[in-house]
């Protein structure tokens, strides 16, 4: 297991679009661990492989106050079902930045399991917001993108001038 | 994703830090700072300073609300209570926003086995305001918990004034005033005055120093108009009267011997700019001293090194004026740093004085006959003023010890304590050694 590096916006890189995974062997295995022990690192509550530079749709997740119940969404796809509701998102590829996004309320998630098992299951609240906020990731997109130009300048320009500073040291 | 680390939590991480660990609120607050969001920043702030102010008070209202006391190694729950509990008494914070806030804070820190107990000890409190029991509940505290100040520290204030007692400790639960000197060498008070007028910043004249500003409503020294110019620097009324108690003339040789961060040492220069200055710190001190001085344009010869070094390689003739204002208990100052209280230990005004007793006797010999030492604390404990300056008369004939008439305040028997409360400005105690 390691700590893999994690991307930080405005980084092209995050744009990618992840591919669905075909194979589900060592390499997989392998891959989600490294994610879990880097999101827990962090520490945050989810973590999509676009923000560690591998364009897989691979998904962890552990939202509970334990931070023992770890949950793996492989090629996870979204259905909205109802209502809208709005949460304070961070993100770890944006650091410090906290803003209010309006969401799915309630979604239905279908995903797989490192082994390639298939489920299905309703989700609201944090796990619904997660799961949108990381499926998001997987199409190249950030929570930052949903915000105003003039905020979406803002938070461009503190974190080039937090990267350059971090370089300057 | 990130998870939202709330208010509460860096709030409580704030209090933990000071209470329990000893840091400074300075070194907490800026940990801390980098956790929340801007729009939090204020609201971080305010709880850190207020629950540091206020702490023994809200830690004896939650006594008097727990059926039994939080476990030690509970401490988060005890310090995100302590924050709800200050957000509901002392902020505009809306009650239901407090408690919820503080729930949450549970999650985040991973005590939600907590939820009950600070959802029933925040509603209960908040169902005895509204049924008109505080005062009920507040009759429960001890004389140092209303205080708001560690028993120890409670005990040192009513030893020592014993008639002040209850206008010192209100006084020390208030926040301060933002006091601004005004820089003769390049401006007036009055010019100053009408400057703030011009940009509707409410101010009024200090009523004991020459050149003091107060303003009605405390900034940040970036808004506070020509600062970086050098006009006005931030400096307490009765620290500003120092000055005028050290009887300046140019030509003067004057030892500033624990200079930093440099205010009085400006301050100086600023009055009586024909002085020759050495102001001595320690390098991990000194910077300040630096930085003051050449934001105000200003010169003198700064010495890295302690009073104790520079003694020992000075060279050239002796002092005609020598400033020692020694570090000391600083709880004359209580209501600015709101952590020092919970900083101090009962051991630490005979601690304090055995080092102020060092002091002077390194810097007694580097005073000229016909010359004067003035001696300075913010403490208002006699073991670190009056009894320091006993000791040192009985073992120095040379010496002659007195009141400054320049500063007023409580004359004590051998200088002038100024006491919160009781006169404008911090607390502060003067003496001025006359050699022989």
């Amino acid at each position: 297991m390691a700590i893999r590096d994690i991307l930080v916006y405005p980084d092209k890189r995050l744009r990618q679009q992840a591919k669905p995974v075909t194979e589900f062997n060592e390499e997989l295995t392998t891959l989600v661990a490294d994610m879990a022990e880097t999101m827990y690192a962090a520490p945050g509550i989810g973590l999509a492989a676009v923000q560690v530079d591998v364009p897989l749709r691979v998904v962890v997740m552990d939202l509970s106050d334990e931070r023992d119940s770890l949950r793996v969404f492989i090629n996870p796809e979204i259905e909205p079902l109802e209502g809208t509701q709005e949460y304070d998102e961070g993100c770890l590829s944006v650091p410090g930045v906290f803003a209010t996004v309006e969401r799915v309320e309630r979604v239905r998630i279908r995903y797989r399991d490192v082994e390639g098992n298939a489920y299905e299951e309703e989700a609201d609240g944090l796990l619904s917001v997660c799961i949108q906020h990381e499926v998001d990731h997987l199409d190249g997109k950030v929570f930052v993108d949903y915000l105003s130009r003039m905020k979406q300048d803002r938070v461009r320009r503190k974190l080039l001038k937090e990267l350059k500073q971090a370089q300057a040291a | 994703m990130a998870s939202k680390p709330g208010l509460q939590v860096a709030a409580a991480q704030v209090l933990r830090d000071v209470i329990d660990q000893g840091r400074s609120l300075d070194q907490a607050l800026s940990t801390a700072e980098r956790r929340v969001r801007p729009a939090d920043l204020g609201a971080l702030r305010e709880i850190g300073y207020g629950g540091c102010r206020h702490y023994d008070f809200l830690d004896g209202l939650l006594g008097a609300l727990l059926e039994r006391p939080i476990r030690r190694k509970d401490r988060m729950v005890h310090f995100i209570l302590v924050a709800g509990l200050y957000q509901v008494r002392f902020m505009r914070t809306p009650d239901h926003a407090a408690v919820n806030q503080a729930v949450a804070a549970l999650g985040a820190t991973r005590q939600g086995w907590a939820r009950g107990l600070v959802n029933g000890v925040l509603r209960g409190y908040l169902r005895c305001r509204d049924e008109g029991d505080l005062a009920a509940l507040e009759s429960r505290l001890d004389p140092a918990q209303r205080a708001s100040l560690p028993p120890h520290v409670h005990h040192w204030i009513e030893a020592a004034w014993p008639d002040h007692r209850d206008v010192i400790v209100a006084a020390l639960a208030e926040r301060p005033p933002l006091t601004l000197r005004v820089n003769a060498r390049k401006t007036t008070r009055e010019d100053y005055l009408a400057l703030l007028a011009g940009r509707e910043i409410g101010a009024e004249p200090t009523t004991e120093s020459a050149l003091g500003v107060v303003l009605r409503d405390p900034v940040g020294v970036d808004a506070i108009p020509m600062f970086a110019e050098g006009w006005v620097s931030v400096q307490d009324e009765s620290a500003q009267l120092c000055t005028g108690a050290m009887a300046l003339s140019p030509g003067q040789r004057v030892l500033d011997g624990c200079a930093a961060p440099g205010g009085k040492t400006c301050a100086m220069l600023e009055c009586e700019p024909g002085i020759l200055l050495d102001a001595v710190d320690l390098e991990e001190r000194s910077g300040a001293i630096h930085e003051n001085l050449e934001r105000l344009g200003l010169s003198a010869t700064v010495h890295d090194i302690g009073l104790g070094a520079f003694a020992d390689g000075m060279e050239g003739p002796p002092f005609d004026r020598i400033l020692l204002d020694v570090p000391c208990s600083g709880t004359g100052v209580m209501r600015r740093h709101p952590d020092i209280r919970h900083r101090r230990a009962p051991g630490d005004p005979a601690r304090f004085a055995d080092q102020q007793r060092a002091l002077l006797e390194v810097a007694w010999p580097l005073l000229a006959a016909g010359g004067s030492l003035l001696y300075a604390t913010c403490s208002i404990l006699p073991d670190e003023n009056d009894r320091v300056i006993a000791d040192f008369i009985e073992n120095h004939p040379d010496a002659t010890a007195g009141a400054p008439a320049e500063v007023s305040g409580l004359a004590t028997q051998y200088g002038r304590q100024r006491l919160p409360g009781l006169h404008p400005g911090d607390g502060f105690y003067y003496c001025r050694l006359g050699k022989l």
